[in-house]
């Protein structure tokens, strides 16, 4: 069955918030509400100092704390693995946000914009029905959904691809399906060490993050 | 969390549950657990039922409606009762619900085998609030197990402090309400230290210690020491004195408790941060860095 994954290659990520941008821009997520977005992670002291990208955003748990929790059954697994939003149940009361240990999640309040004239993804993404829901990343599954409809392939084709993964500059960022051995998402697992980020809740996220060549 | 779009590693303080989301918490285990007592009370003098019932569900109904005041679509309320399956937000809404519904007219008619039957679903709404804050894995301070315990005994608490404001102000004897509140602060004190330590060994970020530390003084001192010396003195003061000090050493209990709640919501609402189990290995077969988890 497929279960889509994003892998992160922590090696090439160069921390230009491309993918950030990208994912604005495409979701029209609107000031104060990023669904991607990279950190930057300075560790050591001097001079044994490193610096880390780290590309982050909603991990599409298998299992979901933000599920569990949801009074209304506003947010649920697809059974591809995406982890979904339905904003015409949500009624934003945030118990899903305080649940995720990602914080991967915001609630669309009625703030202002960014600057004094709205830009056209903010116009688009403060719709009056999403005010006081909460939003996330959702792998773009509009995209993914009329892709495969269109015959194309997620992770390969950029019609049915994530906009953050088509946006990298470094190849940092692959999407696909994990259950499917040919994928490129399942190469690089298998061809690399990598982590998934807070493993230790039990949450199995579909998100992992390689940091070095299988020896 | 929080709603800063561009934020560290570092744990941040979740600031979507407030003082409303606290509120809920405090009126909700407080008024559940006067019910509770109310209703015990009411075996033996009814008139209990409604002097301190109907107050109960007034405390109940303040916290959900503090909880009204936080969502972000309030008008969509009813959908809270969707996810009974595995959500405790849903079950303490039909708890809540059951509470009223049998709750009133026991109260209201000073019924008290069907106070009895309420006062059973007034601790299940107390229950249901305390794994609702246990269930919320993103926050260190909340995910602990032993966070239960102290919620529920919390409650039980403050239930029987209101319960002890009552028996002050309307000078009813208030013996065995002295004695219960005495015991459940030394449970509230133990649970408190219990929950400590267990946090202490589960780990959380820094400033989530920080800020139950700071509270650790005034707890302790204001919410437990004040009030059993009150409580000591009341026992020992003159009549005309005893209804003063049984209602300050009651406020003390009380407050602590609604106090501790708004701090652990609140001030000691760290969310997880992000952590990286390896650096990433830049010059390939290099072993690089170990473990990085800022803010612990």
């Amino acid at each position: 069955m497929t279960r889509y994954a994003m892998v992160a290659d922590l090696r090439r990520c160069v921390g230009c918030q491309t993918c950030t941008a990208a994912c604005k821009v495409s979701n029209s997520t609107v000031r104060d509400i990023q669904w991607r977005w990279v950190l930057d992670i300075e560790a050591g002291e001097f001079p044994e100092v490193t610096r880390t990208f780290v590309p982050v955003g909603c991990q599409h748990c298998a299992e979901p704390p933000c599920v569990e929790v949801c009074p209304t059954g506003a947010t649920g697994v697809r059974p591809d693995g995406i982890v979904f939003m339905n904003y015409d149940t949500c009624i934003g009361c945030g118990y899903c946000a305080v649940a995720c240990p990602y914080q991967a999640r915001y609630r669309l309040e009625g703030k202002g914009y960014a600057y004094a004239t709205p830009m056209e993804t903010e116009r688009n993404g403060r719709s009056p029905l999403q005010l006081g829901t909460v939003s996330k990343c959702n792998f773009c599954s509009d995209k993914v959904d009329a892709g495969r409809k269109r015959g194309l392939v997620p992770g390969v084709d950029p019609e049915a691809t994530p906009a953050c993964v088509n946006s990298c500059i470094a190849s940092a960022l692959y999407f696909g399906d994990i259950n499917d051995e040919t994928s490129i998402v399942a190469r690089l697992v298998r061809e690399n060490e990598t982590f998934r980020m807070h493993e230790e809740l039990g949450t199995k996220p579909s998100f992992y993050y390689l940091w070095d060549k299988k020896q | 969390m929080g709603q800063e779009a561009i934020r560290g590693p570092e744990p941040g303080r979740q600031t979507l549950w407030d003082w409303r989301a606290a509120g809920n918490f405090s009126f909700g285990g407080t008024g559940t657990s006067l019910f509770v007592f109310a209703a015990l009370a009411g075996l033996r003098n009814p008139d209990w039922l409604r002097l301190a019932g109907l107050p109960a569900l007034v405390l109940v109904g303040a916290g959900l409606a503090c909880v009204g005041l936080e969502i972000g679509r309030p008008f969509r309320s009813l959908n809270v009762f969707f996810r009974v399956r595995s959500s405790w937000m849903s079950r303490e809404a039909w708890a809540a619900a059951a509470l009223f519904v049998l709750g009133a007219p026991a109260a209201v008619f000073e019924l008290a085998w069907l106070a009895v039957a309420a006062a059973v679903l007034s601790l299940a709404m107390l229950y249901t609030q305390a794994r609702m804050l246990q269930a919320a894995k993103g926050i260190p301070a909340w995910r602990v197990p032993a966070v239960v315990p102290l919620m529920l005994v919390t409650g039980l608490c403050e239930g029987m402090a209101a319960l002890g404001v009552g028996a002050a102000v309307l000078e009813r004897r208030a013996a065995a309400v002295a004695a219960g509140l005495a015991v459940l602060l030394a449970l509230r004190l133990w649970t408190w230290r219990n929950y400590r330590r267990a946090l202490g060994e589960a780990g959380a970020p820094r400033a989530a210690i920080a800020a139950l530390d700071a509270l650790q003084r005034s707890f302790v001192i204001a919410g437990h020491l004040l009030a059993w010396l009150l409580l000591a003195t009341w026992l020992l003061a003159p009549e005309a004195a005893r209804a003063p000090v049984l209602l300050i050493a009651c406020l003390a209990a009380l407050l602590a408790g609604w106090y501790l709640k708004f701090v652990l919501v609140t001030r000691a609402g760290y969310d997880q941060g992000f952590a990286l189990q390896r650096m990433p290995a830049r010059t390939p077969h290099l072993s690089p860095a170990g473990s990085v988890k800022p803010g612990w």
